[in-house]
């Protein structure tokens, strides 16, 4: 749990709500459809993700310092 | 090697002599403590040595923080574990598989520093969070070539077996020598012995050559470092891949001597948790920690229980005591100890050993 919390926070960005609001959506609707989609894919679908997203964008989705 | 014209402290005096006895111990464990698991418990420490060496190369002179050490150190192990299985045992399996284990970490290395070495440290820590995660559900997925939760077993090269005899008397029995039979265990353990030390050796020599002065400089001032012209992303990379390769070749040393590879033992966050509090424990930035470090914490999760138990016994006519005392009760006793350590010694047991007496 600590961790999916922490991704959350990282995907969001460090110190913005929205980002944390927008981090939230992203990782449970990936995990739930991942899982439903391709379950053997699930146990590794947070951390895919959250690479990804920070291969985008490094700092994350909405970072409350630019 | 050794800095000479400086006055040595008293406490550096200590960390040096207590890393001779430690050096002398592990050299000559198997005809000092004459029973197998103790030689297990000396060539988990041999292990270690390395492994914690190579992390604090990256925690404590570069100031990177990973906790992909144990992919790395996994790679090594399946790298041998496979070779070895696949191949039959032999020399020819153990190098390849090595060398297999040692690319993989250089170009899964190569490929996370120059992405996201460039990013905040706590993003770095991430990634490679994330990629070790990733790798141990593949290597528990894939179980037709890692096998899965049950791991690998197979046999080490012929000399390593018990059953080998080293050198034989007159009737062909196995030779002994003070009481020790010079069977393939022996072999086994310094084989660990020796490749243990020559990695930690060169360790030691990379961080007082020219290149680990850089690396503190990165460590204190990333942005001066870079002013002054040195490319901090590149000297980054270089350090994660030197230090993925040594936790690679770790592993497959490991993996040789285990003669069993398995998640548990090869890839699971309780190693890199163990890792880490070797380095915290021993020292940051000094490789003397790294060796204090992983003596104390492997000795304390194979003997504190032990121990405990004879606590126990020892007072068992006192109310209370022996309950609180139960061997049951070790892990409590271990993070008690850890508090303790991290408090009395904030700068790690061999760093706030050299540094006090300093001024003296």
């Amino acid at each position: 749990m600590m961790i999916v919390v922490f991704i959350v926070v990282i995907i969001g960005g460090l110190g913005s709500i929205e980002g944390t609001l927008l981090g939230a959506i992203i990782v449970g609707l990936t995990a739930n459809y991942v899982g439903y989609l391709a379950p053997k894919l699930a146990l590794a679908s947070n951390m895919i993700l959250m690479m990804a997203i920070l291969m985008w964008r490094p700092s994350g989705l909405r970072p409350a310092v630019k | 090697m050794k800095t000479t014209g400086m006055k040595q402290s008293y406490g550096t005096l200590t960390v040096k002599t207590a890393m001779l006895v430690i050096a002398g111990l592990l050299l000559f464990a198997p005809f000092l403590f004459q029973d197998i698991r103790a030689l297990e418990v000396a060539a988990r420490i041999c292990i270690f040595i390395v492994l914690v060496a190579s992390y604090d190369l990256l925690l404590g002179y570069t100031g990177i923080v990973s906790f992909a050490h144990t992919m790395f150190f996994g790679f090594g192990c399946y790298g041998a574990a496979i070779a070895l299985r696949q191949m039959g045992p032999g020399w020819d399996a153990v190098a390849i598989g090595t060398l297999g284990g040692v690319l993989v970490s250089l170009v899964v290395a190569t490929v996370i520093g120059l992405i996201s070495l460039r990013v905040k440290a706590i993003f770095f820590a991430m990634i490679t969070l994330a990629t070790a995660s990733v790798v141990l559900v593949l290597a528990s997925q894939l179980s037709q070539i890692t096998g899965g939760e049950d791991g690998i077993t197979y046999r080490a090269p012929d000399i390593f077996k018990t059953a080998t005899k080293l050198m034989v008397d007159e009737d062909g029995k196995v030779l002994r020598w003070f009481g020790v039979r010079l069977n393939g265990k022996l072999a086994a353990y310094y084989f660990v012995f020796t490749t243990s030390l020559v990695l930690f050796l060169i360790l030691l020599r990379v961080t007082v050559s020219p290149l680990g002065t850089v690396l503190k400089a990165i460590r204190e001032n990333e942005a001066r470092a870079e002013a002054i012209g040195y490319r901090v992303v590149a000297y980054r990379t270089f350090v994660f891949c030197l230090s993925a390769v040594m936790a690679s070749l770790a592993g497959s040393v490991y993996a040789i001597w285990l003669k069993y590879t398995g998640p548990d033992t090869a890839l699971s966050f309780s190693i890199m948790i163990d890792i880490l509090l070797m380095v915290v424990i021993g020292g940051m930035g000094t490789m003397w920690g790294a060796v204090i470090g992983a003596v104390l914490l492997v000795m304390a999760q194979y003997y504190l229980r032990d121990l405990m138990g004879a606590a126990s016994e020892a007072v068992a006519g006192i109310p209370l005591l022996p309950e609180l005392l139960a061997p049951d009760r070790w892990l409590f006793w271990l993070g008690i100890i850890f508090i303790l350590l991290v408090y009395f010694f904030p700068r790690g047991i061999a760093g706030t050993l050299m540094t006090r007496g300093m001024r003296t």
